[in-house]
């Protein structure tokens, strides 16, 4: 074992692997991660915390980590290359380390200018970092854990125990180079990969055949991003705004037909588009799962955790899967839902 | 080339405000080119500023000059004198951030203001338009990525790009912006080499960039006095 | 003031006239499309444009420059056009001093 993070053995077991993104909030309220963690218990084998999404300031994520540790969540501590440099990027692994944190996911993170797409006023005037990028960031974390040896070359004593993670965008420009990017990043060390939301599962899954002729999905777990759509708004915005997301028509006018169907009445249309969205999300998790290579599905519901629960249920990936205490060897027990 | 833009009139102004003999100075070089500071704008900046303090009926001189190149002491040795005879109470320049620096350090006691934001080093990519294309970082790795700088046309710096923000050429931050990664995977491609990305590129050694300091370069040949200072020495 | 050519002036020549007190500058020049040279109007436009944004940089109505055109030879509009301009001049400053106020 890498890290013996929950994640890693149910991704060693074969289990099909289910990760939740939870998003810290903008003050230090406690209560809203815990409160957060206790909803999302048990229905998932690790929960994501990002890491100031969007370029906006967000409690940090190894507090949020440590917060629902607390409530017995498993969490996947996310870290941009926006906002550390080298030196702050390695202490911050090695204080979350000692802190019992397990999984690391390695991203670039949005440029400062984005303060969640508008909505915010965000840092648009922030120096950005970028010392080094996700894939040397992968990398410095693999040095540290295999190697023993920090970026500039000093020894590590204790090394951590990672899982590393890491994105990647199946659809984004230039789509030729995406597989490769991948390829980059499953060699620099990535563990598992949690892929931006895939609406259009067509064109995922040939991506996903380019890269199983690279044998890629066999050195990392890919994880396929899911992104709950609440609205028909949020849909539109998501495919003309977000890089690499691209919804297919038939999804839109779905989501427009449960709209309408609703009148005038404007709660009810909002009611419609929710379950319409949930529906949605759980159909796209049992196609993702149904492309040769998917390891597991990476549940994203932003500001809208609560609807997961129900989602992970009728997908058919309740109950988790358990292990034995920590220690007590690799053998595990646990059951292996719908498969 | 270095690219420039005039300051606003009224922020120049502000500048000179108290003084009564002004001398706008432009550079016949990089701001000449960019439209920002050569002969033509110093006209301009002088005419405005005329027009303005005549409005407020204040009785200012406002003088013009524009050498060759404000960053030589050869095109400015005469300066000092001439600020002096004229009894010029300050100076706008219109070159770069360097002239203004260089100049600050020639005269000594006269104060130098920066009529003109300095922008980058950059081509002109059609007539009156200039992209950014080098940071100055140091040392180039333009060989690794088909002639086309990760360092200055990515918005993230990115060593081993594109990041997921690229869309249908452009960068995340904004569709005006191209995606120097997409450039770079454009350019490789025709060059038949797109394979070469492939290598993960490491950590790099900023201490070449600005981030290890102010630099300073010495010929040996052109600054044999220099030689036994600086780098030469190492 | 009688120039050969007016697409010959440039940024600075169009504000010295504001520089030695006028009010306001009125560029008068040939109809539309009888210039013999192609570019000439667009370029004379676009320095007239930018003469006016200096006037805007430093808190004068753009306005204050006109670009107008003659059938006839300029002299000829001259009383035409000042009495024009001598309206409008006062509009600008009746205006400006209503915004002081």
């Amino acid at each position: 074992m890498k890290s013996g993070s929950n994640l890693e053995r149910v991704l060693r077991a074969g289990h099909f692997a289910v990760t939740v993104e939870i998003g810290p909030p903008m003050d230090c309220n406690a209560s809203v991660v815990t409160e957060k963690a206790r909803m999302l218990r048990g229905i998932a084998d690790a929960f994501n915390i990002t890491d100031n999404q969007t370029a906006v300031v967000r409690m940090s994520s190894i507090a949020s980590c440590v917060l629902i540790m607390e409530e017995g969540l498993e969490p996947v501590m996310q870290m941009t290359c926006r906002d550390r440099n080298r030196l702050a990027i390695q202490s911050d692994i090695l204080g979350a380390c000692a802190l019992g944190i397990r999984n690391c996911l390695c991203i670039a993170g949005d440029h400062q200018s984005f303060g969640a797409a508008g909505r915010l006023k965000g840092h648009p005037g922030a120096k950005n970092v970028y010392d080094v990028d996700s894939i040397q960031l992968v990398s410095i974390l693999e040095g540290l854990r295999d190697k023993g040896c920090q970026q500039g070359g000093d020894p590590v004593e204790m090394r951590p125990p990672l899982l590393i993670g890491a994105a990647w965008t199946p659809l984004g420009d230039p789509i030729e180079i995406r597989p490769l990017r991948l390829k980059k990043k499953v060699e620099a060390g990535a563990d598992f990969i949690q892929t931006q939301g895939v609406y259009d599962v067509a064109r995922f899954a040939h991506q996903m055949e380019l890269v199983r002729n690279m044998g890629l999905h066999e050195r990392t777990a890919i994880l396929a991003g899911i992104i709950v759509p609440r609205s028909l708004a949020m849909l539109k915005y998501m495919n003309s705004s977000v890089a690499g997301v691209s919804v297919p028509d038939s999804l839109m006018d779905r989501m427009a037909e449960a709209k309408e169907s609703a009148g005038k009445d404007k709660k009810q249309a909002r009611r419609n588009q929710e379950e319409e969205g949930a529906r949605i999300a759980v159909e796209l998790i049992q196609q993702a799962r149904e492309v040769p290579g998917v390891k597991g599905v990476h549940i994203q519901a932003i500001e809208w955790e609560g609807s997961v629960p129900e989602i992970v249920d009728t997908a058919g990936l309740l109950p988790r899967p358990t292990f034995p205490q920590e220690g007590e060897g690799d053998d595990f027990d646990g059951e292996d839902p719908g498969s | 080339m270095i690219v420039a833009e005039r300051k606003p009139l009224a922020e120049i102004r502000g500048f000179v405000d108290d003084y009564r003999r002004i001398l706008i100075l432009g550079c016949g070089t990089c701001a000449t080119v960019c439209l920002a500071g050569g002969e033509a704008e110093v006209k301009v900046v002088a005419a405005g500023l005329r027009i303005s303090f005549l409005r407020d009926e204040k009785e200012v001189e406002i003088l013009e000059d524009c050498v060759t190149r404000q960053c030589e002491p050869e095109f400015v040795a005469d300066l000092p004198r001439k600020v002096q005879d004229e009894g010029v109470g300050a100076v706008v320049s219109l070159g770069c951030g360097v002239g203004v620096n260089f100049l600050a350090q020639t005269l000594e006691t006269v104060p130098v203001f920066p009529g003109v934001n300095t922008e980058f080093f950059g081509a002109a990519v059609e007539p009156g338009v200039w992209l950014e294309m080098c940071a100055g970082c140091g040392n180039c790795i333009l060989h690794l990525t088909g002639g086309i700088c990760p360092i200055a046309r990515c918005s993230k710096s990115i060593l081993n790009g594109p990041c997921g923000g690229s869309r249908d050429g452009k960068c995340e931050i904004n569709p005006e912006v191209e995606c120097g990664w997409a450039l770079i995977v454009e350019r490789m491609k025709k060059l038949g080499t797109l394979d070469r990305l492939a290598e993960i590129l490491p950590p790099r050694d900023w201490s070449t960039s600005h981030h290890g300091g102010p630099r300073k370069v010495i010929h040996p040949e052109a600054a044999p006095a220099a030689i036994g200072q600086g780098k030469a020495e190492q | 003031m009688l120039v050969p050519c007016v697409a010959r002036l440039s940024v600075a020549d169009l504000l010295s006239p504001f520089e030695v007190g006028a009010d306001g500058l009125v560029v008068i020049g040939c109809s539309e499309g009888s210039c013999l040279y192609p570019t000439a109007e667009q370029r004379v436009m676009e320095r007239i444009r930018r003469a006016k944004g200096v006037l805007a940089e430093i808190g004068l109505e753009s306005e204050r420059i006109d670009y107008w055109r003659t059938e006839r030879s300029a002299e000829a509009s001259w009383t035409a056009f000042w009495e024009l301009s001598q309206r409008k001049l006062s509009r600008i400053r009746s205006a400006s001093e209503e915004r002081r106020r």
